[in-house]
């Protein structure tokens, strides 16, 4: 499988994770990452389509796999740091002002940065743009979550 | 008489507060120019009513702090009470999105001087000072 392939999954399993992962993980944590990416996999095609690697990636490769692959590629810290950035970065960041999360242990770096926000009902969306530095090149999607009742935010689709 | 209160008028578009430091609200140019830059998704150099909405909305998510879909009118340093009053439908001391917009599109039409439907960092700048 083409490298690059491999890393535009794992941005959008770390879309998927940051988003969903944050509440859902500490409330039950039993609950398996794979499983999350799988439920909000179609909501990120939707979001990348056109822009490239991460809608082609998801086409072509199913939810199970995909799973496996971006939880093999980002450790258990990465995954930590990179929901709680998103948390940070959807519930209170400015549109445009990227909230950082570093992991000197694994290399691996990212941004979450809201894009435009909006209201759909009773509850506040948002769209979002985050960026995950894997084996030193910088990768992108996009997505859009909006807020749950409990505060966490959900990735739509 | 300056009352100390930014009214909706003298506020400049109430969203600089939001984004603007309170100690450069007085020469504030450079600052209004960075916002406007910000706000200018499409880079014509001028805010149009889609973009200005945006503006509107992401500075009332962000004053939301409780995510509740309003805020409380005696928080909003912004807003005159008699402004407040003119887009208020109902008498409670909450104001929603859309109370908030249509309050803050009131200065978007009163700063556009040549109504073209867009404003310039200039048509800001004269507002502030004339109802500041």
């Amino acid at each position: 499988m083409p490298g690059a392939v491999v890393k535009c999954v794992g941005v959008v399993m770390l879309l998927v994770i940051a988003t969903t992962g944050c509440a859902t993980l500490e409330s039950n944590p039993k609950t398996s990452i794979g499983s999350l990416g799988g439920a909000a996999f179609g909501g990120l095609i939707a979001a990348a389509a056109g822009g490239g690697g991460a809608a082609i990636a998801g086409a072509v490769i199913g939810g199970a796999l995909l799973g496996a692959l971006g939880g093999s590629m980002l450790d258990q810290r990465d995954k930590r740091m990179a929901a709680e950035a998103q948390q940070k970065a959807l519930e209170s960041a400015p549109a445009g002002r990227p909230v950082a999360w570093t992991n000197p242990d694994s290399g691996h770096q990212g941004t979450v940065t809201p894009v435009r926000t909006y209201q759909s009902g009773d509850t506040y969306c948002r769209e979002f743009q985050s960026d995950v530095v894997i084996g030193g090149k910088n990768e992108k999607a996009y997505g859009t979550a909006c807020r749950q009742p409990d505060g966490s935010w959900k990735v739509q689709g | 008489m300056r009352t100390g209160r930014f009214c909706l008028t003298a506020a400049a578009l109430g969203l600089l507060l939001i984004h603007v430091p309170a100690a450069a609200q007085t020469a504030a140019s450079p600052d209004v120019r960075a916002w406007m830059s910000k706000q200018d998704g499409n880079g014509d150099g001028k805010l149009d009513r889609g973009e200005f909405h945006q503006a509107v909305v992401e500075a009332f998510f962000l004053r939301d702090k409780d995510k509740d879909g309003f805020l409380a009118i005696a928080e909003l340093t912004e807003a005159s009470p008699e402004a407040l009053k003119a887009i208020k439908r109902k008498d409670d001391a909450r104001i929603s999105l859309q109370e908030y917009a249509n309050a803050l599109f009131k200065d978007f039409e009163a700063a556009d001087a040549d109504s073209d439907g867009l404003l310039t960092v200039e048509e800001i700048e004269v507002y502030r000072k004339r109802t500041r």
